[in-house]
């Protein structure tokens, strides 16, 4: 057991700080879950990600991995990409400069059930041939940006809730399978909702309930703090880090340390 | 248009390759762009006369309607199971998929920014409104504009129906424009004054406009449902609704029914995403604002709709008061900077700020 988790690599999130608190950064064979309020920085994080786990490959002169990002909410921009890997300074000569976008394969999941589709009918059967295939690039990260909102938006109402929460399971299941069978990490995003239930304030949750705090590996909470660009990472649930906290930056280099707080 | 058709018929073998290929990520690049208009409701696998009367009958009359249509909905309107409404949805998205109208399922991000270039912008009218966006208000994505009453929401929305109707070298989308108006808001009047300042025939923008007064939330939730088959009637490049939560605001009273009112709300916005996405269309709403007592430093407005219209809009600015003018922050982006701008309200609509010593302060 211990020496398979030797092979677990980790996907530098692109600030120091936010690497320190995960041990180095997204881990392989398990399922990251980001859940933060709107503008937290959860859609920056996942492409920051993406550049990185493609690029920082270029550095030590490897062949380049593959990266599949669930587009549920249709905020996926190329274009980010490239002017994230530009800022970051990677060095891109010109026939490199915009074709390692082809290392990251983009699929939009319009409703809950195509979204399940994709997983089972297409991802999976993509996985198997990247196995069998040694010299096809592999799939090193794969990123869902939002695993909720198609569920959110579909099932109304207490009566559909545990339907949509069976199905969510389900999905997230498989991601986890995915994610231990071949070595991938699995970055989720999720959306959060207030309770009335009690009168404090501040009082917001991850949506998805029970189901997606026990699926998800490990649960990170993203705030940004009012009144300025900083961002605190909270680990929420894992086997192992400890509960502590990081702050980061949005910036045009994706995410960020804070410059002299390190 | 009619080969586009012709080629579907005749050639099923050799698009059920490619669907075979999807696996491979390969964009079939020698693919013909076929116009969606073209395809028809029989063309989807699965789905014969009786099925496409009934779909017609529920008010789906295109394939692109059917695709972005929810399967329970669906189940509901032509009386079928959610299963076979889940199939039908798939098979339609996998026609406009095999017709080129959407990707492939997997595609690599470097074919997709190619992709993004048929996207279309939209003009603001204010240069530095229109720096903020990085060029105007995209297709294919839903921008929210929130702020306090007479921050500028309905002036932007007039301005941007003007500017729409303009041939797309000059800013605009060369076509037409539905305006939801639930506010009562909406002004012939001020957009004649507009286009007139803006040296644009008013007659001709005026016809472009399609205005749709709503008076409930169930009309709202209606007139969404039905919008497919008003984009293709009028051409609609944008769609506005000002403002979107006004109606639900003013029915859901209380704590009780906040999670209906939040869910239905939900359920109309994931709508609007999915047009914007598969008709290449603009969808501009706009929204009001609270204020939180439990705010003790800084700005206490927020918007309204809470998560759920925050997690869904594409793009958010906030607009703001500052005297005569006015000040736009970006407040949620997947790709702009989270910068502000500021922009002035006058007779041509939305307008940059004139060159004046005091306006060398900003930013």
């Amino acid at each position: 057991m211990a020496s398979n988790r030797n092979k677990v690599q980790r996907i530098s999130t692109g600030s120091d700080s936010l690497d320190r608190l995960l041990h180095g950064g997204v881990e392989t064979h398990a399922i990251t879950e980001f859940y933060g309020p709107s503008g937290a920085g959860k859609t920056q994080l996942c492409h920051t990600l993406t550049v990185n786990a493609i690029l920082n490959k270029l550095q030590l002169n490897k062949k380049l991995d593959n990266v599949v990002y669930m587009d549920t909410e249709a905020k996926f921009r190329p274009e980010r990409l490239i002017s994230i890997a530009q800022a970051r300074g990677f060095d891109l000569d010109s026939d490199l400069r915009t074709s390692w976008l082809s290392n990251v394969l983009c699929v939009k999941a319009m409703t809950a059930h195509q979204q399940e589709l994709i997983l089972e009918k297409r991802l999976v059967p993509l996985l198997n041939t990247q196995d069998e295939n040694e010299t096809q690039n592999k799939i090193v990260l794969l990123v869902v940006d939002s695993v909720i909102h198609n569920y959110r938006a579909e099932f109304l109402g207490q009566s559909t809730l545990p339907e949509r929460q069976q199905k969510l399971y389900r999905f997230m299941n498989q991601l986890s399978c995915i994610a231990q069978e071949y070595g991938i990490a699995v970055v989720v995003t999720n959306q959060v909702n207030n309770s009335c239930k009690n009168n404090t304030m501040n009082n917001s949750r991850p949506t998805g309930g029970n189901i997606m705090n026990h699926t998800s590996t490990y649960r990170i909470s993203l705030k940004r703090l009012a009144g300025s660009s900083r961002t605190i990472a909270r680990i929420v649930k894992s086997a192992y880090h400890k509960e502590s906290e990081a702050y980061f930056l949005l910036t045009e280099k994706g995410i960020e340390d804070i410059p002299g707080l390190c | 248009m009619a080969t586009g058709k012709a080629k579907i018929n005749t050639e099923p073998d050799s698009y059920k390759n490619a669907q075979d290929n999807e696996d491979s990520a390969v964009s079939d690049e020698d693919r013909s762009i076929i116009d969606a208009s073209d395809l028809e409701l029989k063309d989807i696998e699965g789905i014969g006369p009786t099925t496409a009367k009934k779909l017609k009958e529920a008010g789906i009359i295109s394939v692109l309607e059917l695709a972005v249509t929810s399967a329970d909905q669906l189940a509901i309107d032509i009386g079928c199971s959610k299963d076979t409404a889940a199939t039908y949805i798939m098979e339609s998205q996998r026609l406009l998929r095999r017709s080129n109208v959407l990707e492939n399922e997997f595609v690599s991000a470097s074919s997709l920014l190619e992709k993004r270039k048929s996207m279309l912008r939209c003009s603001t009218g204010s240069k530095s409104l229109d720096e903020l966006l990085i060029g105007g208000i995209e297709t294919q994505a839903v921008t929210e504009f929130y702020g306090e009453f007479g921050s500028g929401k309905s002036q932007i929305c007039h301005t941007l129906c003007a500017i729409a109707k303009q041939p797309i070298s000059d800013g605009g989308l060369d076509g037409g424009v539905i305006y939801i108006d639930t506010e009562g808001t909406f002004r012939p009047e001020r957009l004649n004054q507009i286009a007139r300042a803006r040296g644009f025939n008013p007659m001709s923008v005026l016809k472009n406009v399609a205005i749709c007064k709503v008076y409930n939330s169930s009309h709202l939730e209606l007139i969404i449902k039905d919008l497919g088959k008003y984009i293709n009637a009028f051409n609609a490049k944008l769609i506005i609704i000002d403002s979107i939560i006004s109606l639900h605001r003013a029915e859901y009273l209380g704590r009780s029914t906040l999670a209906d009112r939040q869910q239905r709300l939900n359920a109309i916005l994931h709508k609007l995403i999915r047009l914007a996405e598969i008709f290449n269309i603009a969808v501009v709403i706009t929204n009001q604002v609270q204020s939180s007592p439990d705010m003790f430093f800084g700005d206490p407005t927020k918007a309204t709709g809470g998560n759920i219209i925050a997690h869904t809009s594409t793009y958010r600015i906030y607009l703001r008061k500052s005297g005569e003018n006015r000040i736009a922050k970006m407040i949620d982006s997947p790709y702009h900077p989270y910068s502000d701008i500021r922009f002035t309200v006058n007779e041509k609509g939305t307008d940059d700020i004139e060159e004046t010593p005091k306006s060398k302060n900003k930013k």
